[in-house]
Order: C-alpha cells, then structure tokens, then sequence
C-alpha cells in the first residue's frame, strides 16, 4: 500500500532531517511511526502527504508514485496532522462538504457518512457553528471525521489522539481496527507507546532521520524481552 | 491601587501592541518610537480639520460655534470609535478567562479595561477638539484658567459618548448573532468613520457660512452640552460645572454598563447557544468552484483582509468623488462634448485601479498562513490550486471594474463605443497582473504569521508588486508608436493585444517553472 524507497529529506544542503528511508507498509496493517521529538517523523509524514518533496527516493501509495502523478496518488490515502490549523471562518459541515467535493464523494454516501462520523465523535449539533467557535479537540474530531469520509484506503495520521477524550480515542482505535479488517492501511505516529503496542501490527523507530528498527511489535518485544517503552528509550537514547 | 495600575499597564500593552505588529513594527525601542510616530501622522489631519474649524467659524464672526460644532463631531466620532472597541475589549476579550480567577475585585479589571478605551478616546480629542478649544480661548485672552478649562473639556468630553456607546454594545450584546458578526460591526464601524470624517470635512469647506452657522446654532440648541463646552473653551465656570455634571453622570452609568459587559462575557465565553436543528445542504460541487469559493472566503471573512481589499478598491473612486465634491475637479468640464477623451482618461483609469492597486494574487498564498497544507493534501492539480488564487484575484478586480463602468456610464456622456476596447484592455490589465502577481507569491511565500496584517502588508510582496506596474506603461507607448494612425480605441486595443500575448507567456511560466516552485513551498 505504501512504499517508501530511498527517501531523503535535506534542508538547506546541509542539515539532513530524513535519511534514506525505506518502509513497506502492506494492505490491511496498522503502522506505528515512533521516535523522540525532532527524530523526523513529521518531515517523513509531510513527504508522504505531498506537503514537502523528497530531496531524493520515490514515495509509491497503492502502487502510484507520488510525485509522477500527485493527484492519482492523493485520491488513495486522507491525512490528520497533529495540529489542526484549518481555516476556521467557515462551519463545521463547509468543511466537511469541502472536502468531499474534493475526493468527489456522492451526495448520498457523503450525507450518510457526515451523520455516522460527527455523531460517533459527538460533534454532529456543532456543525452548523464557525469552526473558529470550536474546541481544540473539536477541531481535532473534525479533522478526523474529514478524512474519515472520502474512506480512502489510506489513513495517515499524525498524533491522532492528542485533544481526543476517552470516548472519541476509543471510537478512533475501533475504526482504525476496523479500517484495516476491511483491507484499508492505517500508518500513523504516536508518543503513546501504549495505544502503539495495543493496535499495531508493526512499528517503525526512527531516531535523527534513520530507520532504527522495523518490525511486528510482538516479534521486537519478544528478541528485546522488554516493554515497548524500555526498547523504545534504549534504540532512541544509545542514538 | 498597584494592582490596578499593573492591570491597566497590562491592559495598554496589549492593546499597543495589536497595533505595532498590525503595522508590521518590532517589540524593540524603534519599534515603539515608530507606532508613536505613526500614531502622530495620523493626527495632523485632524488637528487641520479643528484649526479649519476654528478660522471658518471666526471668519464668519462666530468662533465659538466652532467649538460646538467640533464637539458635536468628537461625540459621533468618539461613539463610532468606541463601538468597536468596546466589542472587541469586553466580549471577544480572551484575557477575562485568566484575569477573573486573580484575586482582584471584579471593578478594578472592567475598569482597567476602561481606562484603555478613554485614554485612546482622550488621544483623539487631543488632536480633534483641543486645537479649536484653545485658539477660543485665545481669542478670548487667554488664562491659566480658560487653559485648564480647555483641558478639563478634553479629559471629560469621551464619557459621554463612551456612555452611549456601552448601552449600544450591550444591546447588541445581547443578540448572539450580533456577537458572532465582530467582523461586520468593525467593518461598518470603520467605514462609517471615514463617512463621518469625509462629511465633517466636506461640510466645513463647501457648506455656505450661512447654512452652517445655522445648522450649528439650532443643533446646539437641541443639544446643550455642545453650547456649554463653548462656553468651557471661553473660560465660562458655569459651563465647566454644567458640562462636568453631565460627564459625571454619564460616568456613573458608564461604569454601570460595562460591569453588565463584563458578566454578560463571561457567561458568553462559558456557554455554547442552544443549538437548533439546521438542515445542511449535502450536494456535490465542483473542485474549482469550491476552491474559488474558499479563497474570497478568505478575503471576507478576515476583517483586516477585507478592509484592506475594500480600501484599495474604493479609494481611487473616493478621491475621484471628493474631487468632484469639493470642486478641485469640476464636474461640468467633463460633461462637456470636447472633454471625451479626458473623461475616457478618467474612466479608463478607475476602472483600471483595482487591477493596479488591489494585488491580491501577491498574497494569494500567504493570506492562508498556517492553512495553508490543507489543499495541498488533497486530489487536486496544483495547476487547479493556482488557478483558483488567479480567478479570485480576477473576479474581485473585474466585477469592481464593471461596477465603475456602469456608475461612470450612468453620469457621464461617454461614447458607448469606447466600452469594447476600453474594457478589453482593462480585462487583460486584470489577468495579466493577477497571473503575474502570483509568482512573486509563489517566491516569497509567508505562512507562519501570527497577526494577518503581515500578511498583506508588512510583507515586500505587496511592494514588488507595486514597483514593476510603472513599466506597464510601455505598453501604451509602443502600441501608439507601431499603430500610429490607430487612433485612442485602436491603441487601447493593440494594448489589450498585447497584453493577452504577455498573459499567455506568463501562464506558460506559472504552468510549468511555477507549478514545481509552488510544490516546494513547505506547509
């Protein structure tokens, strides 16, 4: 589903923030993206959306290259960054009908699934006030009921949970469990190492710009026989 | 009383420092120095207005009417002023969240706030009626006590209008869809300012001596306090005690109203509305439009995006009008049947002004500051993403352009035959810079301001973008050396000719260089 080969970033020639980066992530998993602050998770997250261009490597999703045919390849997957810096002059359901013109979801499947989405996250009676009226972690369950409805078989997120209180996190974890029994792929970065190693299949830790490990989190717990926690701050502090 | 004075301190300091960066200026010495010196620009119109005042009235033999009638003026302008102010200060004031918790009685942080708006009010007066008060008071010999008088009439004159302008915001308060049009009030509050600014100016240099002597006598009537800061400015203790009592008093309300103020924001910022059931409209729209409709959004949504576009619209038509009304530009010239072309002139420069001086394609990116990442993640062809910044800039410009054709072909006895090439050229002026515009945008990307002022006019964008349209003039010029027998309509046709050629070239760049230059810009 996402194919990373080779992927660098370097900023101003000089300072490398990603650093050949290869990954393969298959249909139907969970990824968990880990790493300290500043490890590049956001500059690889960016390079996958589209929002920064590699400075070398070919990012491939559901088998189209990103950079050869942006708009094919941005049809595959929807994207929750970890702040939600949206334009907030507008209202909730503006938003939401945005971006389903964009993904060109049909009249009929995009009403049923505003409703299922914002009433799941408890947002459905504050659709029709300005986004700049909402909470953060309103803005945060918008966001997500936004990239939730075009049902793209990709979901990146970054930070998801951030904001999210008990209920919505809960119902987030289910539908990424569920999005991946249906054959979608969730890739997404968390410092919550308990929900990583709740859901996850695999887990990828980069540390300054590197891939340190990448495997089945039951496979790396088993060869390290430590929590997820310990072998996380062990890979990242030796670094 | 320390902790009110570090209240107010605070107060102002916020209050300041919206203003230095809305005008691009640092938190450094310079930067403070600069607002100052800003601030005193933006007084010597109005202390001319009040020295203007004050020699038309004298000339007509009535000095003190002059007086009166600045304060009639100072009371609209001092309640138009603190309309906005009051909104912003009380109900969209964010500071009462973590000030209210303190352990400070609740007067000290209503008036804390208070004091803002009156020193801010008593700045105006000081440049507005204390000129005209004191050259009273100088013709009436003056002393140390019609000095302080004058003085005093300046300090006390804001509560007044301050008084009304709290009882208008708590009315306004009190509808929550007022409350949710910020935006709106500040917008018409701001233009009604300059309304009543033009007026007060136009009524002082056109209006007869006999007319406005009268007109100011019988207002004064109606209106007391204005005839007793009169008096004030002459030294007249009866007058002060009558005008202090009536400041007094207005204070007293004041202060009464804006505690209101105070409770109803805080009940505001802690509740939601009752939510009705809405009924939304789920209907599949096309990208480009939705784009389209995202970026003047954009534009009107934001109260400094929006002034800012709306000035520089109307202000070439503005200056044309005042023109015509203050008879610098006498209107019956170009009405008569040898002036066509300098009315052709007129007509072709004001409706090429908002492609001139409304660039809004060189902030197209950078009026999206941090939301910018938002479009870019989406299915959509960067080449449809510029499109949609060119086809606002375009539409905004072109439908103010017609709207001056239609006015200027209403009024004046232009040729209709001047209309094909005339707005053929002013519509290819309108895409040719609004295409070119945007690859200075797209160079000079700025996404992560705090204040949207720096995006549209702290930026050099905006003045590169001013800098090359001198050399657009060359294109006039060349047309009417090539075609020399083309005669006014042809040259303004070759112009547009050319300038379509010039439009194809550059969408040719903005297509290939500039589409790849947009996809490095970082979110």
């Amino acid at each position: 589903m996402l194919v990373l080969e080779g992927v660098s970033k370097t900023y101003d020639g000089k300072r490398m923030a990603v650093n050949r980066l290869n990954l393969a992530v298959n249909a139907g998993e969970i990824f968990g993206f880990i790493g300290p602050n500043g490890a590049g998770k956001t500059t690889t997250i960016k390079m996958l959306t589209g929002l920064l261009p590699p400075t070398e490597g070919r990012i491939m999703i559901n088998g189209v290259d990103l950079a050869a045919s942006p708009v094919e390849a941005k049809r595959n997957f929807t994207y929750v960054p970890d702040h939600p810096e949206i334009f907030t002059a507008i209202r909730g359901i503006d938003y939401l009908n945005f971006i389903a013109d964009m993904h060109e979801v049909p009249t009929a499947k995009r009403r049923t699934r505003i409703e299922k989405y914002t009433r799941m996250f408890a947002i459905d009676d504050a659709l029709g006030e300005m986004i700049h009226s909402y909470s953060h972690g309103m803005k945060q369950k918008l966001l997500i009921c936004g990239a939730l409805l075009p049902q793209a078989p990709l979901f990146i997120l970054d930070e998801p949970l951030v904001g999210l209180d008990p209920l919505a996190a809960k119902h987030l974890k289910e539908i990424m469990v569920h999005h991946c029994a249906a054959g979608g792929t969730v890739f997404f970065s968390s410092h919550l190492l308990a929900v990583v190693d709740q859901i996850c299949d695999r887990v990828a830790v980069i540390n300054q710009g590197e891939l340190v490990i990448c495997d089945r989190v039951e496979r790396i717990k088993n060869d390290f026989a430590q929590s997820l926690e310990d072998i996380f701050l062990e890979l990242t502090q030796d670094a | 009383m320390r902790k009110f004075r570090a209240l107010v301190r605070l107060e102002l300091l916020e209050f300041f420092s919206k203003y230095r960066t809305g005008m691009g200026y640092g938190a450094t010495k310079r930067g403070r120095g600069l607002l100052v010196f800003t601030l005193l620009l933006l007084g010597i119109p109005f202390i001319n207005m009040s020295i203007e005042a004050y020699q038309r009235f004298w000339g007509w033999g009535r000095p003190e009417l002059g007086v009166a009638y600045m304060t009639m003026m100072a009371y609209l302008l001092l309640t138009f002023t603190a309309i906005p102010l009051l909104f912003s200060l009380y109900l969209h004031s964010r500071d009462f969240q973590f000030l209210t918790p303190l352990p400070i009685p609740t007067d000290d942080l209503v008036l804390a706030k208070l004091v803002v708006v009156w020193l801010y009010l008593t700045g105006i007066n000081f440049v507005f009626l204390f000129p005209v008060a004191l050259l009273v008071g100088l013709d009436a010999g003056l002393s140390v006590w019609s000095f302080l008088f004058s003085l005093l009439l300046i300090v006390v004159t804001p509560f007044p209008p301050l008084f009304l302008s709290s009882l208008a915001v708590l009315g306004l308060s009190n509808r929550r869809a007022n409350r949710n049009r910020k935006s709106l009030l500040s917008l018409f509050f701001a233009f009604a300012l300059l309304g009543l600014v033009l007026a007060a100016q136009l009524l002082l240099t056109n209006e007869g001596a006999a007319r406005l002597v009268a007109w100011t006598e019988r207002l004064t009537r109606l209106y007391p306090p204005a005839g007793w800061s009169a008096q004030v400015a002459n030294g007249s203790l009866l007058g002060l005690l009558k005008y202090g009592a009536l400041s007094f008093l207005c204070y007293w309300g004041l202060k009464r109203t804006v505690r209101k103020l105070y409770w109803s924001a805080l009940l505001f910022s802690g509740t939601r509305s009752a939510r009705r059931p809405v009924t939304f409209d789920y209907r599949l729209r096309k990208k480009s439009w939705q784009l389209l409709r995202r970026h003047l959004l954009l534009i009107m949504k934001q109260p400094v995006f929006l002034m800012n576009t709306i000035l520089s619209l109307i202000l070439p038509g503005l200056v044309f009008l005042i023109g015509i009304l203050s008879g610098d530009l006498a209107a019956e010239t170009l009405l008569l049947p040898n002036e066509q072309k300098r009315l052709l002139l007129f007509w072709l420069g004001l409706a090429s002004t908002p492609a001139l001086l409304t660039n809004l394609s060189a902030t197209a990116i950078s009026r999206e500051g941090k939301a910018f990442w938002e479009t870019r993640v989406l299915p959509v062809a960067t080449w449809t993403n510029l499109r949609a910044r060119i086809g606002t800039t375009i539409l905004v410009n072109l439908a103010f352009s017609l709207l001056v054709t239609v006015v200027f072909f209403l009024y004046f006895p232009l040729e209709k035959l001047a209309l094909l090439p005339g707005l053929f050229f002013v519509m290819m002026l309108t895409i040719f810079l609004a295409m070119t515009d945007l690859v200075i945008n797209i160079y000079r990307p700025y996404l992560h301001w705090t204040n949207p002022a720096a995006a549209i006019k702290n930026n050099l964008n905006v003045l590169f973008s001013l800098a090359y349209r001198p050399l657009l003039a060359v294109i006039p010029f060349l047309s009417a050396v090539c075609f020399p027998g083309a005669g006014v309509y042809g040259i303004l046709f070759y112009s547009g000719l050319l300038l379509f050629l010039l439009t194809l070239l550059v969408r040719k760049v903005l297509r290939t260089i500039m589409v790849e230059k947009f996809d490095q810009i970082s979110g």
